[in-house]
């Protein structure tokens, strides 16, 4: 114990000397930034070394065409780069200028000169240790330990109200107004690149409570949004200046949502993106009654994962979409075009007088649950021609193969009445079939494909496989819910697709003349690949997605996982 | 009811990506340059996927004509051509069990042929149509040119990659038959047949679209 206390010390110094640089070039973001994006180099580079990948074959091609343009990169580590720390994109904005930055930390200064030189001269201006090259309005600023390139974009919305404003900063009565637009914009650029450079601000992003609340050390990338609806409302205004005109004054809260972040993560057996949306309080009421719906508990008992491919499952409240949806319109266009805020709201208050929601929701109760159970391949009839010798055509019937897919879809509702009136009339107008305990749609014959209702436990089923609605109604099928329990009864939205499954029902003759093909969909049968995105159901005022893809264990970490199959896709090119 | 199918046949369309339709042009031509033509659109290696995307709208935002309008477009077009001068022997096959679509005539020159191939064009100007002649004989040099005025590349390639499928499995074939043996052809393609008096050509729907291949020919019969 006593041998491991020198070790253990050392390691907690290492790991608190990574976090401190990372926070270092962090504390250089502004407070004010609108969106902060992040890699985070030192957690991708436990997952995939350098040198892995400079062995690999998209490594090589990527050094080989390094190499074309004349550079001296035998590594990726010559270009200058500390590889191992985060880098950081930001985004900051204000109501006449926003600026684009990206801010590196630098292992070697000498190296990243010399590639930075490999294109032919710059005109490299040094100030206090630090270097400038100023190009075509961007600032490229550095010193021995920071990389930072920043440009900017002046807001044309703004300069176009204040005319008389930017008149004043003329310095020559010759200047022209793009001269003095593009001369403003390189200025203002510069005293910032040399600011985050040189100074630390006031108050960093780290004094961001949103921001320090969505950041996660094993994430291999990160981005956050501040607010979506300011970013989207200055993007709108700054460009388009048509929207004035309609009467349009803001778009600021036509999204309902303020700070958005996601987090990208190569676990050992899985990747996965995660984001987190945070709703304004305006829309939040509206929300909670949307999602304020119990899953549909009987679907489970028609479930089996032996028999799915893929699924979607549903679960909002119809009662209350219908009701907040028209006053969520209202609200929004009330906001942005304030002139018609009255008539918008008279709009979606005679929308709400005219619809029974608690009924339309006994009908439709939100919930929706569709299942690929298989897709199978059907031998399927067609006329062609032939033709003799003298090019005398004759008529020949032929045959192909077509694929099938074989469904579920179950409707929650509560009203069997009124649906089984509605199959009613189809009886009565030959759209449908009654077969005993269930019905039949009458389709055209020259589809592959059969269609069944049935109605059961508060279930409007509708399947492509009779045996199937047979054992719906007899109840002989057999439930098996497994691992997605948790996703029924948790999310309001899961789309589950078994990646493997329904590659192996497809031919191989269909694929195997491509090569490149043939070695991907080869690797997608032999390895257990599933994709599932959720949406969590609204809570605290946040709504969070998860979009993962399960890897295959034993095959060192997902990254490594996906990366070495793309490698061997590239080494069949 | 229609509206529920609707949702349902979009569903099972999904993964019956690849389309194929086949169109055969085939031509008898007498040496004073009367003749006959039958057009044939094959559509029945695709009638699944057809007979789901007619219960719908639109599909990749292109409208879906009904079997109504179809029907009518194959009467106004047989009724086009039965009032063109010098056609005769009108006659039109729509199977709508198997999407198969032919029409045939007899026409007395080839003048009167241009004028059957653009009553299934938009263009209604007489000049226009006389411009964009899509045949040609001469009577007295025996020299038959089939024409293709339609440089579809550029559209092409604004085309979504989705809608380029259904070209992928396309073909566009032209058979002309004469009284006397083919001395000469222009187009690499062409096939003529041992009694030296059919040429076949067989183009897939993308090259001819993008302009690598061609159903033009200059056809030089013996005098």
């Amino acid at each position: 114990m006593k041998k491991k206390a020198p070790l253990l010390i050392l390691f907690l110094l290492a790991t608190l000397f990574t976090s401190a640089q990372s926070f270092y070039l962090e504390s250089k973001i502004p407070a004010d930034s609108q969106v902060v994006a992040s890699i985070n180099g030192d957690r991708t580079l436990e997952l995939l070394s350098i040198n892995d990948f400079e062995k690999s074959d998209i490594g090589k091609l990527f050094l080989k065409q390094l190499k074309k343009g004349n550079s001296t990169i035998e590594s990726v580590k010559d270009f200058g780069f500390k590889l191992n720390s985060k880098a950081y994109y930001f985004h900051q904005t204000n109501d006449s200028i926003s600026s684009h930055n990206f801010i590196v930390q630098i292992a070697n200064k000498g190296n990243f000169e010399k590639q930075l030189l490999q294109g032919g001269k710059k005109n490299i201006e040094l100030l206090n240790g630090t270097s400038i090259l100023q190009q075509h309005g961007t600032i490229t600023a550095w010193n021995n330990e920071i990389l930072v390139i920043s440009s900017s974009q002046l807001s044309k919305s703004y300069f176009d109200t204040n005319k008389q404003r930017l008149k004043l900063q003329k310095i020559t009565e010759e200047e022209s107004t793009w001269e003095l637009k593009k001369r403003l914009k390189t200025e203002w650029t510069r005293t910032q690149t040399l600011k985050l450079l040189t100074e630390k601000p006031t108050r960093s992003i780290l004094t961001n409570k949103s921001y320090i609340s969505s950041k996660n050390n094993k994430a291999s990338a990160s981005v956050w949004v501040n607010n979506y609806g300011e970013l989207m409302n200055v993007f709108l205004q700054g460009n388009l200046k048509s929207f004035r005109n309609l009467g349009i004054t803001t778009f600021k809260d036509m999204y309902g949502i303020n700070s958005v972040n996601a987090n990208l993560f190569f676990n050992e057996t899985s990747v996965e993106l995660k984001t987190t949306m945070h709703v304004n309080q305006q829309w939040s009421n509206s929300f909670k009654e949307i999602y304020n719906k119990k899953p549909h508990k009987k679907f489970n008992k028609y479930f089996n994962k032996d028999n799915t491919l893929a699924y979607m499952n549903l679960t909002l409240s119809t009662e209350g979409l219908l009701k907040s949806y028209p006053s969520l319109i209202a609200d929004t266009y009330g906001n942005i075009i304030p002139a018609y805020s009255q008539e918008t709201k008279l709009a979606a208050e005679f929308f709400n007088l005219l619809l029974d929601e608690q009924a339309i929701d006994e009908l439709i109760g939100g919930d929706f649950l569709f299942v690929l159970n298989d897709l199978k391949q059907k031998e399927v009839s067609y006329l062609s021609y032939d033709y003799d010798e003298n090019y005398k055509k004759k008529e020949v019937k032929k045959t192909k193969k077509e694929f099938v897919p074989d469904f579920t879809f179950m409707i929650g509702s509560e009203n069997e009445q009124f649906v089984k009136k509605l199959l009613r009339i189809g009886i009565k107008h030959n759209y449908v079939d009654n077969l005993s305990s269930y019905y039949s749609l009458v389709l055209p014959k020259k589809l592959p494909i059969n269609l069944f209702v049935g109605i059961k436990d508060d279930i409007v089923f509708l399947t492509s496989s009779e045996k199937q609605i047979q054992q719906i109604m007899d109840g002989s099928i057999i439930s098996n819910i497994g691992k997605h329990k948790k996703a029924f009864a948790k999310n309001a939205m899961t789309v589950y697709i078994n990646g493997t499954e329904i590659a192996k029902r497809i031919p191989q003759e269909m694929y195997r003349s491509n090569a490149t093909l043939d070695s991907f969909m080869t690797k997608i049968c032999t390895n257990n690949l599933e994709a599932q995105l959720s949406t969590s159901k609204f809570k605290n005022n946040k709504i969070h997605t998860s979009l993962k893809i399960n890897t295959p264990e034993k095959k060192g970490n997902s990254l490594q996982f996906f990366f070495n199959m793309v490698n061997e896709i590239v080494s069949k090119k | 009811m229609r509206y529920f199918r609707k949702i349902i046949l979009l569903l099972i369309s999904l993964p019956l990506l690849v389309s194929c339709f086949e169109v055969i042009e085939e031509i008898t031509l007498h040496k004073n340059g009367s003749g006959k033509i039958s057009l044939t659109l094959n559509l029945s290696q695709s009638k699944s996927k057809i007979s789901s995307i007619m219960l719908m709208d639109s599909i990749n935002g292109h409208p879906i004509p009904s079997e109504s309008d179809i029907i009518s477009f194959v009467k106004k077009t047989t009724e086009k051509i039965k009032n063109t001068a010098g056609v005769s022997i009108v006659k039109s096959k729509l199977d709508l069990e198997n999407y198969l679509l032919t029409f045939s005539c007899e026409f007395k020159n080839v003048e009167a042929l241009n004028q059957v191939i653009a009553a299934f064009g938009s263009n209604k100007k007489p000049s226009k149509i006389k411009a964009q002649k899509q045949f040609d004989y001469n009577t007295s040099t025996q020299h038959f040119t089939r024409s293709y005025h339609y440089d579809l590349s550029k559209e092409f390639e604004k085309v979504k990659q989705a809608d380029k499928h259904i070209l992928k499995d396309a073909s566009f074939t032209t058979i002309y038959r004469f009284d006397q043996e083919i001395s000469t052809t222009s187009n690499p393609l062409s096939h003529i047949s041992p009694n030296k008096k059919a040429v076949f050509i067989k183009v897939s729907g993308s090259t001819l679209v993008s302009g690598e291949n061609t159903i033009k020919n200059n056809i030089q019969l013996i005098k």
